[in-house]
């Protein structure tokens, strides 16, 4: 009884839709200091990082860098681009990725390897909090302006 | 089943764990389906043998497996290759390659596939195997069931541009493919589709898109029993006198039999529309060809909510297909019956000009929650109008005898991505 009560409670929660990331978070998308992009629009960003249209408002092709699993910056960072859930955009990109539409993004297991990898590469594109900002990257868009 | 979960649990922990340039991954399905015809068996395309009768649960139809690895070459240049699982009646190499193409991504809009890839007739073709990637626990068969095929050996070019805010992506392919039709019970034939040269045009926005495809190919064999049902009218033309007079033009109905070289289209019309906790899915096909049979026109509508975690949706198809009233071919089949086995061969053949004769609705209502980013639980309700002699997207017993009925089928699956 009690394992069913825990169970309901859990469906509960998820139906009732409580957002634990309800936090404001200062997150930023970021290019590497030598690249020529300075700024960006938000539906140029979620071509990006929705395997739309890989490339730079210059036609530069670009190398979207993103994180593994569901860490709470992920979660924020989808929500707030194109309002949808992870679950929901796995599911989008499940459908861009096994009809072999484009090449996965690269995935990295956290935001200190994110900015290892940017620091060294000029056209490559993530997303991060802004205080965690390194003298190498440039922030081309922020997500609550 | 336990074959399933012991493969995903051994591949989940490899995915993280693997070389910079070769990335693994994958898909699966499992589920069961059940429908509660005694006459009709739920199938979920023409090319499955499996079907759910009078409430007896279908543990095959839904299940599947697919694993991917991508490998780049070069900036430029890589490899994909998908194998799929999905209760196909042969498990063979060759019937379980999805993809296996090498692309060239010259820059950001053009790109360049060569090998096996996705056949891309209608709006979820390429992905109708990935349940995980949309919402319904099941696609429309009325839409979706006509079409078995599910690859295309040969290769694209896509061109992807921006237009102020939109994104317009038109693809050209070109190339074969072959597929299983499960006709009768006891008769499954392969079907092999060549030249086919097709174009999909995809024009939108995050929030919306309005896709356009058009394709045509030729078959590139015979039928194994209409050829013999067409070897069987030309016996009794040459045994019997007079045989013009009681089978007036049985050269055109011979003709009628003969699918190599046909040319057959395919067309589809889609949108989708996202507005904030909504989306609207819609589509029209029709697929043609100029004498083997009727043209199927068929399409549907979704609308789907969209909580935090779960989704709830309703969906409604239709297909609509010009039944060929034998009748039309003159025959005098009083006479025809005293010939021993001829009014066999012409039962059989009003079988044959009407097994794509598809007469049908559905009214779909489902659920699907998200238990995590990657997996998912579906339930759906169908309730099917079939029209008399309209129900060939279904497994029958003979296809001969296809009475109106309203069926009920339940689908439940679990999908997942890894």
């Amino acid at each position: 009884m009690a394992r069913l009560k825990i169970t309901l409670l859990v469906i509960l929660l998820q139906l009732l839709a409580i957002d634990g990331l309800a936090a404001e978070q200062d997150l930023v998308v970021v290019v590497n200091i030598n690249n020529p992009t300075s700024k960006m629009s938000k539906s140029q960003v979620i071509d990006l990082f929705m395997g739309r249209y890989i490339a730079f408002p210059n036609g530069e092709k670009a190398t979207p860098i993103d994180l593994i699993d569901e860490q709470d910056i992920k979660i924020f960072f989808y929500q707030n681009l194109v309002g949808m859930s992870l679950a929901r955009v796995n599911a989008y990109w499940s459908r861009v990725k096994f009809t072999g539409r484009v090449k996965p993004s690269v995935k990295v297991p956290s935001e200190t390897e994110l900015i290892q990898h940017m620091n060294s590469s000029p056209l490559s594109i993530g997303y991060m909090e802004r205080r965690n900002l390194t003298k190498h990257l440039k922030v081309v868009y922020a997500l609550n302006e | 089943m336990k074959i399933f979960l012991l493969i995903w649990l051994i591949l989940t922990p490899l995915v993280n764990a693997q070389p910079k340039d070769l990335h693994f991954s994958g898909f699966g399905t499992l589920g069961v389906i059940s429908s509660d015809s005694k006459e009709y068996g739920y199938r979920t395309d023409l090319g499955q043998r499996d079907g759910s009768f009078n409430n007896t649960p279908d543990y095959e139809s839904s299940n599947v497996l697919g694993l991917q690895l991508d490998y780049a070459l070069h900036p430029n240049a890589d490899l994909v290759f998908q194998s799929v699982y999905h209760n196909q009646n042969t498990v063979t190499l060759d019937s379980t390659t999805r993809l296996a193409f090498a692309r060239f991504t010259a820059n950001p809009t053009w790109s360049f596939r060569l090998g096996r890839t996705p056949l891309d007739l209608f709006l979820l073709t390429e992905y109708r195997d990935v349940s995980f990637g949309y919402i319904w626990a099941n696609t429309p068969i009325e839409v979706y069931g006509l079409v078995p095929y599910r690859y295309l050996d040969g290769g694209d070019i896509t061109h992807s541009t921006h237009i102020n805010h939109l994104t317009l992506r038109s693809k050209l392919f070109s190339g074969t493919s072959t597929s299983d039709f499960v006709a009768s019970p006891q008769r499954t034939e392969s079907f092999k589709l060549a030249d086919i040269v097709g174009v999909t045009i995809n024009l939108e926005t995050f929030r919306w898109s309005l896709q356009l495809r058009y394709s045509t190919s030729r078959f590139a064999n015979e039928s194994p029993s209409a050829t013999q049902l067409a070897s069987g009218i030309t016996a009794l033309a040459q045994s019997v006198p007079g045989f013009d007079s009681i089978w007036p033009n049985s050269d055109e109905t011979i003709t009628k039999l003969k699918s190599k070289g046909e040319v057959v289209y395919y067309s589809s019309l889609g949108a989708k529309y996202n507005w904030q906790q909504w989306s609207a899915l819609a589509e029209v096909s029709k697929i043609g060809a100029k004498r083997s049979f009727s043209t199927v026109t068929a399409g549907y509508a979704s609308l789907i909510f969209h909580g935090q975690s779960f989704s709830l949706y309703s969906i409604y198809a239709a297909t609509q297909t010009d039944f060929v009233d034998i009748d039309t071919l003159g025959v005098d089949v009083a006479t025809l019956a005293s010939i021993p086995e001829a009014l066999e061969l012409y039962n059989a053949l009003d079988v044959s000009l009407n097994l794509y004769a598809i007469n049908q609705s559905t009214w779909s209502v489902g659920w699907r929650w998200n238990l995590t980013p990657s997996i998912a639980l579906k339930c759906q309700w169908d309730r099917t109008r079939i029209k008399e002699q309209g129900g060939g997207l279904w497994l029958n017993k003979d296809f001969a005898t296809q009475p109106k009925e309203t069926v009920n089928t339940l689908f439940t699956n679990l999908s997942f991505i890894f």
